[in-house]
C-alpha cells in the first residue's frame, strides 16, 4: 500500500515536472543570456542557473546540468560550476550561423530533464558602405545607391540619412542588395546642397558611410530629346537638318548633346564634334553628307559643364539628302567588230555603271554624242550601258554623260581612231602579280600624258572563249588591282591600254595568276598527283612544308608536260600500222586476183620455143647469101626480122673480134660443156637445167653432126615436143623484152657499137616487130621461119631437115612438129652453149629472160654459121 | 630681379596657405547657386499662385483676380522702393530676405496645412506648396552659405506666426493662402535682383 502510494506520488510529481516544462509556465532554470547573437569566431559563454524549488524536488544541483548543442552533450571540460545553483560552458571560436543550446539535469535514474534552451545566433558587424552615389533621374525622385561591403548573415538595415544645413529629411530604408540602392521619397531640389550618407545597422553593430554634400542637379541624368526628326534641303545636297525637343529638365539646366550619325547600311556611328553641340539648341545641320543618301541620326543630352549623366539615346531618325549631279564620269571604252565591211565597222560603245557614292541620284540615263571631224553627227540616249553603232572608217569622238535629276556628270571623252590609224606608245615593263588575295597589274607610263588606261582581262582557257572585263583607272594610275570577280588558279591574260588625247595606244598583254594553284597535302604523304595540267607545258612545282609556326619553301623545280598522253602515241601509231597492213594485204589480194591481168602487163607471156611450131615451118631453102653480108641481108626484107635479132650480139662483138670469139666459143664448147650450161644456168635459171640435163643430147646430137651447136636452144623443146605443140614462135617472145627493158641497154650497146650502120636497122627492126607481135598473128607463121632460115644456112642442117621432113611426110603432119624440134635441138644445142659465155662476157645484156638465149641464138648461129667458112 | 625675387617670393608663399582654405568659402559659388535656385523658383511661382486661386473658388478664381491691399503682419512686404533697397548693403538686402524666407517657409507650410484641410483632394496643389516651402527652406540655406562665405552674422532663426492662425475662418484662410503665395512671388522677385547684384559683385 505504503509502495503503491509512492509511486503515485513521484508519478504525479513526474507528472507536475513534465507538465509545467512543457508549458513553460514554469521552467526549472533558465540560460542567461536569454537570445545571444555573437560574432563569428568569437568565444560565447552561457549560464544556466537552476531555481531552489527544483533542486528540491528532483534533489540536483549544478553539478547535475548537462550542457546539449544542437542534441549532443558539450564535453565536462567546457562546463564550469559556479555555485550550488550555476553551471557555465564556454565555448570558442564559434564558427556555425545558428545553434541550439539546451541545458539539461540528470535526474534519479539518469534520466535527463531539460531545464531550459536558447538559440545562439552568430554573424557578423556590418561593413562600412562604400561608393555612395546618387543620381536623379529627369522627373523622379533621387535615388543613392552604395556598396553594402561584406555578407553579415544576420538580418542587417540601411539607412540613406539626408539633410541640408537647415532641414532634415525623411531617411530611406532599404535592405541589402548589390548593389544596394534607395530612392528617397521627396522630390528633389535642385541648386541646395545635401549631405547624404548610409547608416548600416544589425544586432553586431552599427556603422556610417562617408557623407557626400552635392547639389542634385549635377547628378542629374535627363530624359532623351524627343521627337527627332530629319529634313533635307533642295539646295544643298550635303547637308540634313535634325530638330528635336528638349526634355524638361531644359528649364532647369542647361544641355549638351551627342549627335551620331551613319549612312543607313553602314554599322558605324560618327559622332560630330560635341564642341558644335555644347548649348541648348533644338535643331542641328549636319554638314558634309554624301548626297542622295540615307542616314540615321540619334543623340542624347545632358547637363552643359558634363556634371551629371548622359541621357540614353534618342530614338533614331533617318533622313536622306537631296540629289546632285553625278560626281564623276563613267569610265567608257569601245570594242570594234573585226568584220567591218563596205567601209563601215561596228563599233560597240561601253560603260560602267557609276557606284552609288558617285551617282548622287537616281541615274536616268545616258547621253551619248559621236562626232565625226568637226561636225556632230548624232546623239544618243540610252539607258543601258552599251551601245552599238555603225561608223564609217574615220576618226570619231564620242563623249558620255550620265544624267540624274538634278544634272548631267562631266563627260568621258573618247577618240575611237580611223580604220587605218597605227596605234603606238604602249605602255613599258608591264607587271602583274598577286598581292593580298588580289591582282595587282604595274607598268611605267609612256612618255607621253596619258589621258586614262584601260585594264581588260580574261581567263585564258582551252575550253572557253575569252570573256573580257574592263576597267578604267586614271592617267596619273601606274598601278592598280583588277576589280572583278578573279579566281584563283586561272590564267589571266591582262591587257593594257594607254589612251591618248588622240585615240588609244598600242596594248600590251601579261598574263599572271591570282594564286597559282596551291595544294594543301596531308603531312602523311610524300607523294601528290598533280592533275589537269596542260599538255606541252612548262610547269614550275615548289613545296613548301609549313608547321603551326610557319613554313619554309623548297627548292623550285621545272618540268615540262608531254606532248602525248601515255598510250596516246601507242593509240596513234597502232591503228596506222595496222591499217597500212591492211592496205597492203588489199593490195595482194587484189594482185593475187588480178594477176593474170599483171602478169600479162608485166611479165607478158613469153613463148615457149618448144612449142613454137617450127615443125611446120616450110623448108623453103633460104637464100645463103644473106649470111655473107649483112646489107645484103637486110635489103632482103623477107627475112629481115630473123636475121636482125642475130644482130645485137654481133653488135657487142665488134666484127674483127669474132674470130676470137669464135675460137674461145669452140675452146668453151669443147672443153667444158658443163660449165657452159652452168653459165648458161646463172643468167638465166629456167633455161639453165634443161641445158645441163641437155649435156648428153648435145653430146649424141654432136656425134651426128659435128657443127651443130646451134641447136641447143631447141632441145628443151625436144623434151616437149611430146606434151604440147606451142604456137609461139622464139620471135614473138623476144621482141617485147627487148622492146619494153632491154631498150636502155641496147641504146648503150648502140653507142659502144663501131659500126654505125647497124643501128638504125636494128631499131627499125624492133619496131617491126613490135607491130608485127601486135598486129598480124601471121607473123607467128613467119617467124617461125626465122630460126629454120638460119639453120638451113648449113647444108647438113639442110640435108638433115630433108631428113626429118622425110619422117614427117611419113609419120604424119601430128608429129612433123615434133621432129622439126627435135631436130633444131640437136642441131643448136652446142650453139646455146657458147651463146651463153658470151652473154657473160657482155654482162648487163645477158641478164633477161630464159626467152633471150633463143632470140639470140640466131646471131650465134650465123657466127657459127662463119665458123665452118 | 634674379637675385632679389626671394622676398616677393616667400610673401606668395605664406599668402598662398591661408587662401586656399579660404577658397572653399568663396562667395562665388553659394551666390551662383542661390541665384540659379532663385531663377527656377521664379519661374514657377505664377503658376503657384494661379494654382492656389483655382483652388480656393471664388472670387479667388474669377479671372484677373487680385487684392493688392490684402497684407499680412507676420509677412514682412516684398515691396521696396527702388532708392531703399539700392541704399541697402549686400549684408542688409540678405538678411531681409532671409527674415522674409524664414517667414514665408513658416507660412507655406501653415497654407499647407489649411489646403490640406480644405482641398485634401488636390495633390498637385499641395504637392506646389509643399515644393515651394522646401525650394525656400533650400534658398534659406544657401543664402546662409553666402553669409557665412561673406563673414555676414546669421540671423537667428524667429517664430514669426505664434499661435496666431489657429482658428481661422476658410476664408480668412484662403486669403491668408493668397497673401503668402503671392508675396512668395514677391520675394523670389526680389531676391533674384539681390542675388543678380551679388553675382556680379563676386564672379566666379
Amino acid at each position: 500500500m505504503w509502495m503503491s502510494k509512492t509511486w503515485l506520488v513521484q508519478a504525479f510529481f513526474i507528472f507536475i515536472t513534465t507538465e509545467s516544462i512543457g508549458k513553460l509556465l514554469d521552467p526549472c532554470g533558465h540560460i542567461s543570456p536569454e537570445s545571444p547573437v555573437i560574432q563569428l569566431g568569437s568565444n560565447f559563454t552561457a549560464v544556466c542557473v537552476l531555481k531552489e524549488k527544483c533542486m528540491d524536488n528532483f534533489h540536483v544541483n549544478a553539478n547535475y546540468i548537462v550542457w546539449k548543442i544542437n542534441h549532443f552533450t558539450v564535453p565536462k571540460e567546457q562546463y564550469a560550476i559556479l555555485n550550488r545553483t550555476a553551471s557555465s560552458v564556454t565555448f570558442t571560436n564559434i564558427t556555425a550561423l545558428s545553434v541550439q543550446l539546451t541545458c539539461n539535469i540528470l535526474t534519479f535514474g539518469q534520466i535527463e530533464q531539460n531545464v531550459y534552451g536558447i538559440t545562439v545566433i552568430s554573424g557578423l558587424p556590418p561593413e562600412k558602405p562604400k561608393n555612395l552615389n546618387c543620381i536623379v533621374y529627369e522627373g523622379k525622385k533621387m535615388m543613392c545607391q552604395w556598396d553594402p561591403g561584406r555578407e553579415t548573415y544576420l538580418e542587417t538595415n540601411f539607412t540613406l540619412k539626408s539633410e541640408w544645413a537647415t532641414e532634415k529629411f525623411a531617411d530611406c530604408q532599404t535592405k541589402r542588395a548589390t548593389p544596394t540602392t534607395c530612392i528617397v521619397d521627396y522630390s528633389p531640389v535642385y541648386f541646395v546642397n545635401i549631405e547624404v550618407w548610409v547608416e548600416a545597422e544589425n544586432a553586431l553593430g552599427k556603422v556610417s558611410s562617408n557623407h557626400i554634400n552635392f547639389d542634385p542637379v549635377d547628378k542629374v541624368k535627363p530624359s532623351p530629346p524627343r521627337n527627332l526628326s530629319v529634313s533635307n534641303s533642295e539646295e544643298l545636297s550635303s547637308i540634313l537638318k535634325l530638330s528635336w525637343i528638349n526634355p524638361n529638365i531644359k528649364s532647369v539646366i542647361r544641355l549638351k548633346y551627342n549627335i551620331q550619325y551613319r549612312i543607313k547600311d553602314d554599322s558605324t556611328w560618327n559622332q560630330i564634334p560635341p564642341e558644335d553641340t555644347s548649348t541648348t539648341r533644338s535643331s542641328f545641320t549636319v554638314q558634309d553628307l554624301q548626297p542622295f543618301t540615307e542616314y540615321v541620326f540619334r543623340m542624347r543630352c545632358m547637363k552643359e559643364d558634363g556634371k551629371g549623366f548622359w541621357s540614353d539615346w534618342s530614338e533614331e531618325a533617318s533622313g536622306i539628302t537631296y540629289e546632285d549631279r553625278p560626281s564623276k564620269a563613267p569610265s567608257f571604252w569601245y570594242k570594234i567588230d573585226p568584220s567591218h565591211t563596205n567601209g563601215y565597222r561596228s563599233v560597240q560603245l561601253i560603260w560602267k555603271t557609276l557606284s552609288p557614292f558617285e551617282t548622287n541620284g537616281r541615274i536616268l540615263d545616258y547621253e551619248v554624242t559621236l562626232t565625226r571631224w568637226k561636225s556632230r553627227l548624232q546623239n544618243y540616249t540610252v539607258n543601258d550601258t552599251k551601245l552599238t553603232v555603225n561608223l564609217t572608217n574615220d576618226r570619231y569622238i564620242a563623249t558620255l554623260t550620265a544624267r540624274n535629276l538634278v544634272g548631267k556628270s562631266d563627260p568621258s571623252v573618247l577618240t575611237i581612231p580611223a580604220c587605218d590609224f597605227q596605234a603606238t606608245r604602249p605602255v613599258m615593263d608591264l607587271k602583274a602579280f598577286p598581292k593580298d588575295n588580289k591582282l595587282w597589274v604595274e607598268w611605267t607610263a609612256p612618255n607621253e600624258s596619258v589621258r586614262k588606261y584601260i585594264l581588260e582581262w580574261c581567263v585564258l582557257s582551252d575550253k572557253l572563249p575569252c570573256i573580257l572585263d574592263w576597267q578604267q583607272e586614271d592617267g596619273t594610275t601606274h598601278r592598280t588591282y583588277l576589280r572583278g570577280n578573279l579566281v584563283e588558279s586561272k590564267c589571266y591574260l591582262i591587257t593594257v591600254t594607254p589612251v591618248y588625247a588622240d585615240g588609244p595606244g598600242r596594248p600590251e598583254s601579261i598574263k599572271a595568276y591570282l594564286k597559282q594553284a596551291p595544294v594543301n597535302v596531308d603531312s602523311s604523304h610524300t607523294e601528290y598527283t598533280l592533275s589537269s595540267l596542260t599538255s606541252d607545258t612548262l610547269y614550275m612545282v615548289r613545296m613548301v612544308a609549313y608547321t603551326d609556326e610557319g613554313g619554309k619553301d623548297g627548292p623550285e623545280f621545272t618540268f615540262t608536260t608531254p606532248k602525248f598522253a601515255q598510250g596516246e602515241i601507242e593509240a596513234i601509231v597502232v591503228p596506222v600500222c595496222l591499217a597500212i597492213l591492211f592496205t597492203t594485204l588489199l593490195g595482194v589480194l587484189f594482185c593475187f586476183n588480178k594477176r593474170d591481168l599483171i602478169k600479162k602487163h608485166i611479165w607478158p607471156n613469153v613463148p615457149d620455143p618448144s612449142k613454137s611450131h617450127i615443125a611446120q615451118w616450110s623448108p623453103p631453102t633460104p637464100p645463103r647469101h644473106n649470111f655473107n653480108s649483112k646489107d645484103q641481108m637486110y635489103s632482103d626484107s623477107n627475112f629481115t626480122d630473123v636475121s636482125v635479132v642475130e644482130i645485137e650480139p654481133n653488135d657487142k662483138k665488134p666484127l674483127p673480134d669474132d674470130l676470137k670469139s669464135l675460137d674461145l666459143f669452140r675452146k668453151e664448147k669443147s672443153g667444158t660443156e658443163g660449165h657452159s650450161s652452168g653459165i648458161g644456168g646463172s643468167s638465166c635459171m629456167s633455161s639453165s637445167r634443161p641445158s645441163i640435163s641437155s649435156g648428153d643430147e648435145n653430146e649424141s646430137a654432136q656425134n651426128t653432126s659435128s657443127t651443130v651447136q646451134y641447136s641447143t636452144v631447141v632441145h628443151s623443146g625436144y623434151r616437149h615436143q611430146v606434151p604440147s605443140v606451142q604456137v609461139f614462135s622464139r620471135s614473138e617472145s623476144t621482141q617485147p623484152l627487148l622492146d619494153s627493158e632491154e631498150r636502155p641497154e641496147d641504146l648503150q650497146l648502140i653507142d659502144n657499137v663501131d659500126s654505125g650502120d647497124n643501128i638504125l636497122p636494128r631499131q627499125q627492126y624492133f619496131k617491126q616487130n613490135c607491130s608485127q607481135q601486135e598486129t598480124s598473128p601471121d607473123i607467128s607463121q613467119f617467124e617461125r621461119s626465122k630460126p629454120a632460115s638460119a639453120v638451113s644456112e648449113e647444108d647438113f642442117v639442110r640435108h638433115r631437115q630433108q631428113q626429118i621432113s622425110d619422117m614427117v611426110q611419113s609419120s604424119g603432119s601430128g608429129q612433123l612438129k615434133g621432129f622439126q624440134e627435135v631436130s633444131a635441138a640437136d642441131a643448136f644445142g652446142p650453139g646455146v652453149e657458147g651463146q651463153g659465155e658470151r652473154f657473160e662476157t657482155v654482162g648487163v645484156a645477158a641478164v633477161i629472160d630464159e626467152g633471150m638465149p633463143k632470140s639470140y641464138l640466131p646471131q650465134t648461129v650465123r657466127q657459127g654459121g662463119y665458123v665452118p667458112q | 630681379c634674379c637675385i632679389s625675387p626671394p622676398a616677393p617670393l616667400c610673401l606668395l608663399a605664406l599668402l598662398l596657405p591661408p587662401l586656399r582654405p579660404a577658397a572653399p568659402l568663396s562667395p562665388a559659388e553659394p551666390i551662383s547657386q542661390a541665384y540659379s535656385l532663385a531663377l527656377y523658383m521664379q519661374k514657377n511661382t505664377s503658376t503657384l499662385l494661379q494654382t492656389y486661386l483655382q483652388h480656393q473658388g471664388s472670387p479667388f478664381s474669377d479671372p484677373g483676380f487680385s487684392a493688392p491691399e490684402l497684407q499680412l503682419s507676420s509677412l514682412p512686404p516684398a515691396t521696396v522702393s527702388f532708392k531703399v533697397w539700392h541704399a541697402l548693403d549686400d549684408g542688409e538686402r540678405l538678411s531681409r530676405a532671409q527674415e522674409a524666407f524664414l517667414a514665408l517657409t513658416q507660412h507655406l507650410q501653415l497654407v499647407g496645412d489649411d489646403q490640406s484641410d480644405l482641398n485634401p483632394d488636390s495633390p498637385i496643389l499641395l504637392a506646389q506648396l509643399s515644393a515651394a516651402r522646401l525650394r525656400a527652406q533650400g534658398l534659406l540655406g544657401n543664402m546662409a552659405a553666402i553669409m557665412a562665405a561673406l563673414g555676414l552674422p546669421i540671423p537667428k532663426e524667429e517664430d514669426t506666426l505664434g499661435l496666431v492662425p489657429f482658428g481661422a475662418s476658410a476664408f480668412e484662410r484662403k486669403c491668408r493662402g493668397y497673401v503668402v503665395t503671392r508675396e512668395y512671388g514677391h520675394w523670389t522677385d526680389r531676391v533674384v535682383r539681390d542675388l543678380a547684384l551679388l553675382k556680379a559683385k563676386y564672379p566666379a
